[in-house]
């Protein structure tokens, strides 16, 4: 994780003076999805950079420890060996940047993390997950617990109550929403909190963190989100301290792509590993 | 092709060759103009088909020569083309009833410039094939794509003819025009060939519409989305959307912002060859770079910053995307036209100065204002002088949205309504005559005033004339103080009228400039009203006037119906007036775009010599009633009446409003000609006459309406109040407002 935010004083003037048009960001939205294209070995190569970004995530009602270890492990191998040796890559050391989980599942992810041999953080989504509604006393208990399992991220869901009455809380990373909502992670708003974050940046000089979560399901999506970052923030946002996807399903449509790439061929349901 | 490189050789057209093209055109027009609307709309459907089957090589030839990035041609160009014939297919259609008193003007000539040919062309030659004229298309040498576009035409099969294309330089353009059978040209490209076409063509007896210059304009206002203004930015200049450079004015307390924000985004602009899928602008050729070139030199030498960012190849033909700033307002290159990719930024403090800057330059084509407080983007978007205005957005097109503009950038529309008008002209107006006068001398032209000696005594019934000059809403002496005697139809002397000259025309310019914001400030209702007391004035005025034009040969019952026929015109244009603007449907924009009629300024009307009166009444009736103010040269030989008119004038009007000035008419036409300040001319009188009015037009670019010394059948509604007198009043303006929030 990147340094910590150190926070600034609360000054709500710079918020008043903020104006979005919205029929501009849409606009903004629609270009930057169709302007930076990406083809064959570039595409696989971004490809592999976005896997290094998913928050590898599991938030069913019927998570048990069996679902969260196959979990795990794809989190430690999240593309077949035979696709990572093809492109040379197999000794790259690429693991998701976590894995994430309700809070009960945290011992389990630990453990199975640690059979698997690997160092890679466990988030805890947690303060009410997803909805916030509950004792400020629960919700910070929940957190206590969940670090003492061994969590080293938390994803707080913030007391919408509080926001929609302006009083505010700092953080080290903004998240669009939960993942669900009806409508998660799209780009007009996407680029709306990117440019607060620069924003916030050049006038405090701390980076804070992004994180899109919900929908993404498909490669080409992500190689979107990756160029958006990349035009809006520029490279140095591009690291797992700094930004992450939050999705589940998004890791096996990357893989099918790289097959593609290495093979020339569609693969079937079953040629590839489920996580 | 524009790294450079050579892809292939192709043919020059020569004289012998245009001649060819434009005789086919003729040909074509009989059957094509005759044609049901419906079947010419189907043909033009078929068109579009036929570019939606061979898009892809389209697209490809065109970024692939004009250098320009494909995503831009792929994804804008070529289905705007598609929506172009879709769009004129449609008015194609309705021709019969929404367009009835109207005829297309037979065959048309275009001229286009190099960079966007394709797209220029498909513009002009939509709404002439729409309403049944026949085109001949001059493209610059090297233009695959519209050449294309002409074989796949052709391949229809059904109307050979009605569309020609010919490669060549632009010295044809001259050729093209006066082949006899060509109606009108179109010329679309930079100002100063602009110009010199206008001087070329003037007397040819062709009608010819410019649109010229590329330079668009940025108003940034502390209350803006910066960062979507930025966008806007790139929208404007560096997306190859567009062929010139971009005047950037942000309000002073957000320049550092701005500045920032701005260079940060460059930075993030690749430039590259047009047919990589991932760059934002691709490159021009060697010409367009050493504009470029010469431009930032020039400004650097002149005191101003420049700062360059973007990845951008070295070699040869690329420019980089470039920031100007610190451009004092007074040097000359801030009076020149930006160039493509340049955008030069200046402050302004309020949204007064940001007008006043924004108005300053001979520049009207399209600019954007970038606001979050409605009331403040719509007042700039009101008062700024352009053809079109864009709230929070830069360069959104649509087939029905007119766009054009005023000024020196010329004065012809593509799109939209005003587009159709562009190549009809009412029924029954008789086909252009060549009359050239090769020996008319345009420096002496009207230069010299003969003098005039006493006439005798003025003998007759009625009382001596109002005398003067009727300027700023009083009669007065004229600054030569000499007059001229006017003499009835038995050759006794009628009475003296002044000798106007040079400096009483500026006088009267000036006058009517100054009381033009205080009439156009007024609400159509308003206008209605003071013309129609004009009319009721005129109308207790009978007796007097009709006694004037009795003296004139005109036997009383005719006087009197005169009298009468422009009592009521004055309340006719009146009511017209105030069913004007409306909202456009456009396709793909949520929110309304508005289609504003707004006055020229001022008008200058030298009136025929027959008809003192009801000519007189019947141009000055539309003008006003579209909120001009005006300057007119009465009938040569009667200008009693329309004197007898401003004594009403004069105690009903507001001052300046409307101002007369006798004298020679050659000179007051110079005068008024040759003006800056005044912006539109209406000339009915000779052919020479015609003629010098067309020529001295190129000096401001001035939209001008000649009569070529054919009479016009005033007392008939069709030629005397028809909708092409309030076509030509007042000019357009599309304003284009995206919502939401």
């Amino acid at each position: 994780m990147a340094a910590h935010n150190l926070g600034t004083e609360l000054d709500l003037s710079w918020i008043s003076k903020v104006q979005v048009n919205h029929p501009a960001v849409l606009r903004r939205a629609q270009q930057v999805q169709a302007r930076r294209t990406v083809k064959k070995e570039w595409q696989a190569a971004w490809l592999l950079k976005a896997v290094t970004f998913i928050d590898l995530t599991t938030l069913s009602g019927d998570d048990t420890s069996s679902n969260v270890q196959r979990l795990c492990y794809k989190a430690k191998y999240p593309i077949r060996e035979d696709l990572l040796k093809a492109l040379n890559m197999h000794d790259k050391d690429i693991t998701t940047a976590a894995v994430c989980v309700y809070p009960a599942r945290v011992c389990d992810a630990v453990r199975a993390l640690k059979a698997a041999g690997c160092n890679i953080p466990v988030a805890s989504v947690a303060t009410g997950f997803p909805a916030g509604q509950t004792h400020l006393k629960t919700r910070l208990e929940e957190i206590r617990l969940a670090v003492e399992d061994g969590a080293t991220e938390i994803d707080v869901v913030i007391n919408r109550s509080l926001v929609l009455t302006g009083q505010w809380e700092g953080s080290d990373f903004i998240k669009t929403s939960t993942g669900k909502e009806t409508v998660n992670a799209t780009f007009p708003v996407a680029i709306v909190m990117l440019r607060a974050i620069r924003d916030f940046f050049w006038k405090t000089g701390n980076k804070i963190g992004f994180k899109p979560a919900g929908g993404i399901r498909s490669a080409k999506d992500a190689l979107a989100w990756l160029s958006l970052i990349k035009e809006e923030l520029g490279d140095e946002w591009l690291k797992p301290e700094l930004f992450r996807i939050g999705a589940s399903t998004l890791l096996s449509d990357i893989e099918r792509q790289i097959y593609h790439h290495v093979t020339g061929r569609y693969a079937a349901y079953h040629d590839l590993p489920m996580s | 092709m524009r790294t450079g490189e050579n892809l292939a050789s192709c043919l020059q057209a020569q004289a012998e060759d245009v001649a060819a093209a434009v005789e086919a055109a003729r040909t074509a027009l009989e059957n094509w103009s005759t044609l049901p609307g419906a079947r010419r709309a189907q043909h033009l459907t078929r068109l579009a088909k036929m570019i939606q089957k061979h898009q892809r090589l389209l697209w490809t030839l065109e970024s692939l020569v004009t250098g320009r990035a494909v995503r831009e041609v792929r994804d804008r160009d070529v289905p705007l083309a598609q929506q172009l014939l879709q769009y004129h297919a449609v008015q194609a259609h309705t021709q019969e009833e929404a367009l009835a008193g109207w005829e297309p003007m037979g065959v048309i000539g275009l001229i286009v410039p190099p960079t966007f040919s394709f797209l220029e062309m498909m513009w002009r030659i939509c709404p002439a094939l729409a309403v049944g004229c026949t085109v001949v298309v001059l493209v610059p040498p090297a233009s695959p794509a519209p050449l294309l576009l002409a074989q796949l035409a052709g391949e229809l099969g059904s109307f050979p003819g009605i569309l020609n294309m010919i490669s060549g330089p632009t010295s044809l353009g001259p050729v093209l025009a006066s082949q006899p059978g060509v109606q009108k040209v179109a010329f679309c490209g930079a100002v100063e060939e602009g110009r010199t076409l206008r001087r070329t063509l003037a007397g040819q007896g062709l009608e010819l519409s410019l649109a010229l210059g590329a330079e668009s304009l940025l108003l940034l206002t502390e209350a803006a989305d910066v960062d979507s203004a930025v966008e806007g930015v790139v929208d404007a200049t560096w997306s190859d959307r567009s062929q010139g450079g971009l005047r950037l004015l942000i309000q002073e307390s957000v320049w550092d912002e701005t500045m920032t924000r701005l260079q940060a985004r460059m930075g993030r602009l690749r430039v590259g060859r047009g047919l990589d899928g991932a760059v934002d602008m691709g490159a021009r050729g060697a010409a367009a770079r050493d504009l470029a070139q010469r431009y930032v030199h020039e400004a650097q030498s002149q005191g101003a910053q420049v700062f360059q960012a973007g990845d951008v190849p070295s070699d040869s033909p690329f420019y980089p995307p470039t920031l100007i700033s610190d451009l004092p307002p007074a040097s000359p290159c801030a009076q020149t036209e930006v160039p493509w990719p340049l955008v030069v930024a200046s402050p302004f403090r309020t949204a007064k100065e940001a007008l006043a800057v924004a108005n300053g330059t001979p520049r009207g084509g399209s600019a954007s204002v970038w606001s979050e407080r409605l009331g403040q983007a719509l007042e700039l978007g009101y008062r700024l002088r352009m053809g079109i205005v864009w709230i929070n957005a830069h360069g959104l097109r649509d087939p029905a949205v007119p766009t054009g503009g005023c000024k020196e950038s010329g004065s012809s529309w593509h799109g939209g309504p005003d587009g159709l008008y562009e190549y009809l002209r009412p029924s029954g107006t008789p086909a252009r005559q060549p009359s050239l006068s090769e020996n008319l001398n345009y420096d002496t032209f009207g230069l010299a005033v003969p003098s005039t000696l006493p006439a005798g005594p003025e003998t007759g019934p009625s009382s001596a004339p109002p005398y003067g000059l009727f300027v700023g809403g009083r009669f007065q002496a004229p600054g030569a103080r000499s007059s001229r005697p006017i003499q009835d139809s038995h050759g006794n002397l009628h009475g003296y009228v002044a000798e106007g000259g040079a400096k009483d025309i500026r006088g009267a310019v000036e006058a009517a400039h100054q009381a033009a914001p205080g009439w156009v400030g007024q609400s159509p209702g308003a206008r209605a009203a003071l013309l129609g007391a004009l009319a009721a004035a005129l109308e207790r005025r009978e007796s007097a006037l009709a006694a004037r034009l009795e003296r004139h040969g005109v036997e009383l019952k005719v006087a009197k119906a005169e009298v009468e026929l422009s009592v009521r015109r004055l309340r006719a244009w009146g009511a017209r007036a105030q069913a004007q603007g409306h909202t456009l449907q456009v396709a793909e924009l949520r929110g309304p775009v508005l289609r504003l009629r707004e006055p020229l300024g001022v008008l200058a009307i030298v009136c025929p010599d027959e008809w003192p009166l009801l000519a007189f009444v019947s141009l000055l009736a539309p003008a006003l009633a579209h909120g001009n103010t005006v300057v007119l040269v009465p009938s040569g030989t009667c200008p009693i009446p329309a004197l007898e008119v401003c004594q009403d004038v004069a105690t009903l009007l507001p001052a300046g409003l409307v101002n007369v000035v006798t004298g020679d008419r050659d000179h007051l036409t110079r005068c008024l000609a040759l003006h800056q300040d005044v912006q539109a001319l209406w000339y009915f009188g000779s052919v020479q006459g015609s003629q010098f009015v067309e020529w001295a037009s190129a000096g401001n670019l001035k939209p001008v309406w000649v009569n070529r010394g054919l009479p016009r059948a005033w007392d008939q509604d069709a030629e005397g109040a028809g909708p092409e007198l309030g076509l030509r009043a007042a000019q357009t303006k599309a304003l284009w407002l995206p919502m939401g929030d």
